[in-house]
């Protein structure tokens, strides 16, 4: 818990929150003053987002999207783990697919979306494939990491103990390596998300990264940087929340 | 037990292949042409070329590509969408590096600016696509930006972590000989500091990449954006699909560049 605290002590210290609140005040004042469309007073978007949210019309799109999130990253890590776990066990496997598994990672897959909305047309499965594209990568390198990182006595161990393959895989890598899956959940969903706000924005439609288009077409900047709030909120909350159960899984399973 | 000497034989034989084709260069090359020739024979077997509207095969896609290339939309397309890359990217380590450095030795800068550039890590800088489209309209600068918020944050953070970990006896080792600030920035703290650097300068890179897509497609400028909206138009999905790889592929090229010259810097820096 220690270090949860130390990290969100960098954001609660007193020269950012000056500084935020210095900018805050200037976003204040530009926009009440110099009445630009583009910057409403912050008082306004905070207006709008209490309005949107206690009217219902941020519900459905978030529940919607978180929907189309989870369906991603399920086949994200089913699918990464057995690329990655193949990896880990067989170097020939390794040497034949972690190429193109490693370019995957580094790739700007988005250029990927325009494709995805001609093929699973402009539905719920072009930000589902997005998911995918932008999270299965880094799952699928984690697990090849967790699943290499066995402390080589352990394994001689078991070897010797006559344990096969499979109940080595089982009941040795996979839970010495936990802490590298939980590592690729992480970035899984950090990813996921990018993926999901970023199809969803150009499939211009759906979800949360619709209400942004919907909004930000329409010049309703208030709303637009209302959404642009939840959006931020949700990524942090997200991630945040992974971590968090990670660690407490880690702890609990230490002991 | 006689049953099991072919199969351990076939297991031995079996280990040989395998280390000879993962511990030769050409042992991995093949294996890797292999895979490659798996991986292309299966998308031409999902392919399905009956209507144009389908998910195409791979020779439909090489055949929109030759096209693309031949009638010079693409390469054309390409250099201008190149140009708010190369803007963008200049900006990002003109701008970023010197941000990390005052980040890293002014510990008031620290708190009170750093925290934004973890926020921008952490948001997906699509969303705020739309307040830089409304503040600087469809313009060339509303695209460079778009890439400069993507990438910055990379080289800010990465900078600042390298610089912060140089070892303090060296700075003081030149503050005692009488160099100044300046010198020491210049002699000391920068060249140290060049391996983290180069570790933000190529993710950030990858980010300024997916940048220039987001900012083509969403401000639609005269570069690939338009080029992809227009076939996107007439349902070329194998048009579409040759540009987008071709992106990836440029993409990747950038990428391995970069990292090349991360990893001279590294050993310059061990030499050093």
């Amino acid at each position: 818990m220690n270090r949860v605290l130390l990290r969100t002590g960098r954001w609660f210290n007193p020269p950012f929150l000056l500084s935020l609140a210095v900018l805050a005040g200037v976003w204040e004042i530009a926009g009440r003053s110099a009445d630009i469309l583009t910057l409403p007073p912050l008082s306004a978007v905070l207006a709008a987002f209490a309005r949107l949210w206690t009217s219902g019309a941020l519900t459905a799109p978030l529940l919607d999207s978180t929907l189309a999130l989870l369906t991603g990253l399920a086949i994200s890590l089913a699918a990464g783990s057995v690329i990655g776990i193949g990896m880990g066990l067989s170097r020939v496997v390794d040497v034949a697919v972690g190429p193109f598994v490693k370019a995957g990672l580094s790739a700007p897959m988005i250029a990927f979306v325009p494709v995805f909305m001609m093929i699973f047309g402009i539905g719920s499965q072009t930000r589902i494939a997005t998911v995918i594209a932008f999270s299965v990568f880094v799952v699928a390198t984690n697990a090849a990491t967790a699943v290499r990182s066995t402390d080589p006595a352990l394994l001689e161990m078991a070897r010797s103990f006559g344990a096969g393959r499979w109940r080595i895989l089982g009941e040795i890598r996979l839970p010495a390596g936990a802490p590298y899956f939980l590592a690729g959940l992480r970035l899984g969903v950090a990813r996921g998300i990018k993926g999901l706000i970023n199809g969803e924005v150009l499939i211009a439609i759906m979800g949360m990264g619709g209400l942004v288009k919907k909004y930000g077409t329409v010049f309703s900047m208030d709303q637009l940087y209302a959404v642009i709030l939840l959006i931020v909120l949700y990524a942090a909350l997200a991630v945040g929340g992974v971590t968090l159960l990670g660690r407490l899984f880690l702890t609990e399973y230490k002991k | 037990m006689t049953s099991n000497a072919p199969s351990r034989q076939a297991g031995a034989w079996g280990h040989r292949l395998a280390a000879s084709l993962t511990e030769t260069f050409w042992g991995r090359l093949a294996l890797r042409m292999t895979a490659l020739a798996v991986f292309l024979a299966a998308w031409q077997l999902a392919g399905d070329d009956s209507i144009a509207l389908l998910f195409p095969t791979a020779t439909r896609t090489f055949q929109a590509f030759i096209e693309l290339m031949a009638d010079g939309r693409l390469p054309l397309g390409l250099l201008i969408t190149g140009q708010a890359l190369v803007t963008g990217y200049a900006i990002i380590i003109g701008l970023g590096v010197p941000l990390g450095v005052l980040i890293a030795r002014f510990p008031l800068a620290d708190r009170a600016i750093s925290p934004y550039f973890t926020f921008l890590v952490a948001v997906p800088i699509i969303a705020i696509v739309p307040v830089v489209q409304a503040l600087l309209g469809l313009t060339f600068a509303a695209r460079v930006t778009v890439i400069v918020l993507f990438g910055i944050s990379y080289v800010v953070i990465n900078s600042a972590i390298a610089v912060r970990r140089i070892k303090p006896d060296l700075i003081e080792m030149a503050a005692s000989f009488g160099a100044r600030r300046f010198t020491i920035l210049s002699q000391v703290v920068l060249p140290a500091a060049v391996p983290g650097i180069m570790t933000g300068a190529r993710l950030a890179l990858g980010q300024a990449l997916i940048g220039m897509v987001v900012a083509e497609l969403t401000i639609v400028g005269a570069g690939v954006g338009s080029l992809i909206a227009e076939l996107q138009g007439r349902f070329k999905v194998a048009a579409v699909l040759a540009v987008a790889m071709t992106i990836v592929l440029i993409g990747l090229c950038l990428l391995s560049l970069v990292e090349m010259l991360e990893r001279r810097f590294n050993r310059w820096s061990l030499v050093k």
